[in-house]
């Protein structure tokens, strides 16, 4: 049986996740979107997904600490990190605290999906190289 | 008025270091930091460029002009602030930022190891292997950002007038050092570094204007400032964006007059692969330099080796055809689409064989004049010529990379010798350019000796001037007149000759060609 790959998506701006939860449909990745980075934990905390994707500069909360209690709460979890501040330090910061890969504003939906699609892999999904070409609706575990 | 601009790696170490100067001196310190905020709500992508460092991504056009964008944003921001006194700012390296000005102390901070690491497993909440990793990360990442913003390296101890190893040194102490240092008259305002200081800002100023109006944000500019008069040069493929040049710039404080001018010429370097740190770029860009010309690059391979047949892709801008207006993006303040673009159909990841870095480097250097892909049989090339571009030259690069030696060799003289049949330009192999175009060691030694020989025959006319009249017009050699006529149409064309090349040369030399 197919299982869906589950993507959280946290970013204060609501054109985000309505802009990037269609995107990421075509490479059949269920998407939930947050804007409230406290309701986004309490999500988190009920559920569990594959993939979370969060902003880091949010008004009541750092992305770097949504970073952090993801992954206490589940390290398999791939933490994928945006912003349109992005700096060398912070990418850096990102990366030794465990998030997957940083991603920085503008970008293109198939920038994410190459790299949601990368993290799916990693986590033994099976996801087509092209994503952007990519038929299948649903991720398909390996193991 | 003093401006000190301090430099680290470690961002505690240098905020730690600008207060304290900053305290002592009564004035304010600025950070790289708020100047980034700035831009990036103004809408140029700095974080593209940072992530693009860290991820090693290969340079593109676009990367280039975004760059061009955060360099004159922060040029205009430091110098703006400095204009109205005191100034201590402080960045990762910002010291190569006001070059030139000789009242700005340049300040390489070095941070203590051991108190690095315990920062930054405080402030990261890290355990010490990873607090090392990080930093040791960061250093290599830093040192490449330097090298791609300014082409040099982040460390490189001539960029500075004072080194602070804070292994010996407290900051304290540095920061009473640096104030003392503020006062020597070497740092000093004067007439002629407040004027360099307002040339560089004005020119920034003009040169962020441009990069993002909508207009003129995909074009290739060289501005410069001098006493409020700027000079705008493009290139000649973008005349049709000259005209806009003056409107988009409107008024300016300290602009008195706006001079647009354009790149008097082209030069064309066809290649199958190019690579922005061999000696030709070196010279191609040198010869470029010389002539007031752009560069316009072209990719061309044979349809077996290539990836497209008979296609053209032209990433030129201005009035090269085949430009989408999203290859250019403006920088949008208020963002609606939450830093979401559209998908689009180009390929980021396309082989390209160094075209796109070494157009980077070009719109670095103020030279690009566009740049294409081409494949098919050598008259593709013929085709691909822009009929509006007015080419001087033709420099034939690497070619045929799959043949042997041999081969490649005769099949690039073939097209060398095919170009010279059909276009009406000069064509020329890329081995041959420093030996024709640019001076070398090889004209060093035909200027001495040229010199050596109109030397001997002026020598030898006026140290015998008796005997050379005698020869000429004497009684001995009344009977020879024909001799002397022989010896006079030898010897004034080999000393007009001789003098001539050596003269030339030595003009060439100092570029007055």
């Amino acid at each position: 049986m197919k299982q869906q790959i589950r993507l959280l998506l946290l970013d204060d701006e609501p054109i985000v996740g309505k802009r990037l939860a269609p995107a990421l449909a075509k490479i059949g990745v269920e998407t939930e979107s947050f804007t409230d980075p406290e309701a986004a934990l309490q999500q988190i905390g009920e559920k569990d997904f594959d993939i979370v994707v969060t902003d880091i500069r949010m008004d009541k909360m750092d992305g770097l600490e949504v970073l952090r209690r993801v992954l206490q709460k589940s390290p398999r979890t791939k933490v994928i990190v945006i912003t349109g501040y992005a700096t060398l330090e912070i990418a850096r910061e990102a990366l030794a605290k465990g998030a997957f890969d940083f991603i920085a504003k503008p970008f293109k939906p198939n920038d994410l999906r190459n790299i949601v699609a990368r993290a799916a892999r990693a986590l033994g999904y099976k996801v087509k190289e092209n994503p952007v070409d990519s038929s299948s609706a649903h991720g398909d575990p390996e193991t | 008025m003093a401006v000190v601009i301090i430099s680290s790696a470690d961002e505690q170490t240098r905020r730690e270091l600008a207060k304290n100067l900053a305290r002592k001196l009564g004035c304010e310190s600025m950070s790289r930091e708020q100047i980034l905020d700035a831009a990036t709500d103004t809408g140029i992508a700095v974080g593209k460029l940072e992530v693009a460092v860290l991820k090693r991504l290969a340079p593109r056009e676009r990367l280039a002009r975004d760059k061009a964008r955060y360099l004159a944003f922060v040029t205009e921001s430091v110098c703006e602030r400095a204009s109205k006194g005191d100034l201590v700012y402080h960045g990762r390296n910002c010291h190569l930022l006001l070059q030139g000005i000789s009242h700005v102390i340049r300040v390489c901070v070095v941070p203590e190891p051991e108190r690095r690491i315990n920062n930054v497993m405080a402030r990261l909440r890290l355990d010490r292997d990873k607090a090392i990793e990080y930093i040791s990360n960061l250093d290599s990442d830093l040192d490449n950002w330097s090298h791609f913003i300014h082409g040099v390296g982040l460390t490189d101890p001539q960029h500075f007038d004072l080194v602070f190893n804070l292994q010996n040194i407290s900051i304290e102490s540095a920061g009473a050092a640096l104030c003392s240092m503020a006062q020597l008259s070497d740092f000093q305002t004067t007439p002629a570094s407040i004027r360099a200081m307002k040339n560089l800002w004005l020119a920034a100023k003009v040169r962020h204007k441009l990069g993002t109006h909508e207009l003129t944000a995909g074009a290739d500019l060289r501005v410069s400032a001098q006493d409020g008069r700027v000079t705008i040069s493009y290139m000649p493929g973008q005349s049709k964006i000259a005209a806009a040049i003056p409107d988009v710039v409107g008024v300016i404080d300290g602009a008195q007059e706006i001079v647009c001018t354009m790149a008097t010429t082209n030069i064309l370097w066809i290649a199958e692969s190019f690579d922005p740190s061999s000696s030709l770029f070196t010279e191609v860009a040198d010869l470029a330099g010389r002539w007031g010309a752009a560069v316009e690059l072209l990719r061309w391979f044979t349809p077996q080796e290539g990836e497209i047949e008979g296609g053209e892709t032209w990433l030129a801008v201005g009035s090269s055809p085949g430009i989408s207006p999203s290859a250019h993006p403006v920088p949008k303040a208020m963002d609606p689409t939450g830093g979401i673009e559209d998908d689009t159909e180009e390929s980021e990841d396309v082989p390209d064989n160094g075209l796109a870095a070494t157009a980077e480097r070009l719109i670095a250097a103020g030279r690009f004049g566009g740049a294409g892909m081409v494949a098919g049989q050598m008259e593709t090339i013929v085709t691909a010529l822009k009929s509006d571009h007015r080419y001087s030259l033709v420099v034939i690069g690497e070619m045929f990379l799959s043949r042997t030696a041999l081969l490649r060799t005769r099949l690039t003289r073939d097209i060398t010798s095919f170009l010279k049949e059909k276009v009406n330009i000069p064509v020329i192999i890329g081995d041959e350019l420093q030996e024709r175009f640019l001076p070398g060691k090889r004209h060093l030694l035909r200027i001495a000796a040229s010199l050596l020989g109109t030397a001997i025959i002026f020598g030898l006319v006026f140290t015998h001037q008796e005997q050379v009249l005698d020869f000429l017009a004497g009684p001995a050699w009344i009977n020879w007149r024909i001799l002397a006529v022989l010896g006079i149409a030898i010897v004034v064309p080999l000393a007009a000759y001789l003098y001539g090349g050596a003269t030339g040369l030595i003009l060439k030399l100092m570029k007055f060609e």
